[in-house]
């Protein structure tokens, strides 16, 4: 397929792709989602428009690409599963218990969703991914690791999906808006409001030795 | 310049590899290719064209045996953009009649370029552990967002621009642009920029 990214999106906006042709396909409101997303305009279903638009606007391509990608990485933890041998295994645990407090999932996971999340409706992942895109911008995770897009690709993001879904059946929670980072507790409780089920993660088991000793958990 | 290799040899209908094929509507029309070239299916269209189009582009891409990379080509007026795709366990080209709404150079890129993804294809179901399917599953895993995506992409039009400058000797500066472009798209997603 001889399409940049926002080529495709757009041609998804017209329903050009048929449901089997699952690298390309998106539905019409989801492919209207990204564009939203990425560019902070609104054309509606106007497929001409956006391409009008986009056509004009060179650094929206690298945008789409960063909310598609999110969604993929979004899909990805939703649909892991845990990997017991993974989670047996002895950095995996150690980082994993030693980041993140019990008392404090217990806090946010066990919230029932009685107010509004601000993940976005229109996707189809329960995941706040405009909540992730913005205001992450600022963030250390940004400046030690570049992006959160390059965070979300690299192979310790499965990982962290798997020990997240272990959590999310541990706890018995159905579906979950947002992973959080450490650095960022005090961010989420204001960016998503009180109903928002939250998986608190701590630090990433990358780059980092694994500390055998478990820390004390932030809340 | 002589050619590579030898022009597609298109053969009589073979009712036994059409049977593959789902033929929709009344003026499609099934050619089926000899000597390990592909089945070729033309919907609606100029066969000569079609033909004469893929026919080129596997000669600027120096592919001797198109049967070794692609199983069926598509020709079709309802598809809007040409494609390689794994369906049904066949390697599929499609090739759409879009695509002569550009330049001959244009023409030859688009196709050479997907020629390029089918030898991707096959160079990584040659090194893959597993099965032939499971290979293909591999290879298509995953959205057009994956950095492993771009870098397909910039690799399949890198290569056909330059194997249809060899062809034609030489490119237009707006098709050299044009293709410069889609080329530095892809690339800001693996810089991340």
């Amino acid at each position: 397929m001889r399409l940049t990214p926002t080529e495709i999106v757009v041609a998804n906006l017209r329903g050009q792709f048929p449901r089997r042709l699952k690298r390309y396909y998106m539905s019409k409101d989801e492919a209207l989602a990204v564009l939203r997303a990425a560019t902070k305009k609104d054309f509606g279903s106007d497929a001409a428009a956006w391409r009008r638009w986009l056509q004009r606007h060179d650094a929206s391509e690298v945008e789409v690409i960063r909310v598609v990608q999110l969604r993929d990485s979004m899909r990805a933890l939703r649909d892991a599963r845990p990997d017991p041998e993974k989670l047996t295994a002895p950095g995996h645990v150690a980082v994993w218990a030693g980041a993140v407090g019990a008392r404090a999932l217990k806090r946010y996971v066990g919230t029932g969703a009685r107010t509004r999340s601000a993940a976005p409706s229109e996707f189809d992942t329960e995941f706040g991914i405009r909540w992730f895109s913005e205001d992450f911008q600022e963030s250390l995770h940004f400046e030690r690791h570049g992006s959160l897009i390059e965070l979300l690709s690299s192979p310790a993001f499965e990982v962290v999906a798997r020990l997240a879904e272990a959590e999310r059946i541990r706890y018995g929670v159905e579906k979950v808006n947002a992973i959080v980072l450490r650095f960022h507790l005090s961010l989420p409780k204001a960016a998503l409001g009180t109903g928002s089920k939250l998986i608190y993660l701590g630090s990433f088991p990358f780059e980092e030795e694994p500390s055998a000793r478990p820390r004390r958990a932030r809340t | 310049m002589s050619p590579r290799c030898s022009p597609l040899q298109v053969g009589p209908l073979d009712r036994r590899r059409a049977l593959d094929f789902d033929v929709q509507g009344d003026h499609t029309y099934f050619v089926a290719g000899r000597e390990g070239a592909p089945a070729v299916w033309v919907h609606n269209a100029n066969r000569a064209d079609a033909l004469g189009l893929f026919d080129r582009a596997a000669r600027a891409s120096g592919i001797r045996d198109t049967g070794a990379l692609v199983d069926k080509v598509v020709f079709s007026r309802t598809v809007e953009n040409s494609a390689f795709d794994f369906i049904g366990g066949k390697r599929v080209m499609t090739i759409s009649e879009s695509v002569f709404n550009k330049t001959r150079a244009g023409q030859l890129i688009e196709v050479a370029h997907e020629f390029k993804h089918a030898q991707q294809f096959e160079r990584f179901a040659a090194r893959f552990p597993g099965t032939y399917a499971e290979a293909a599953e591999e290879f298509f895993r995953g959205s057009f967002a994956a950095r492993n995506y771009a870098r397909q992409e910039v690799i399949a039009e890198t290569v056909a621009r330059s194997r249809v400058k060899r062809f034609l000797g030489g490119l237009s500066d707006a098709e050299w642009a044009r293709s410069q472009k889609y080329i530095r798209k892809w690339l800001s997603r693996i810089r991340g920029r």
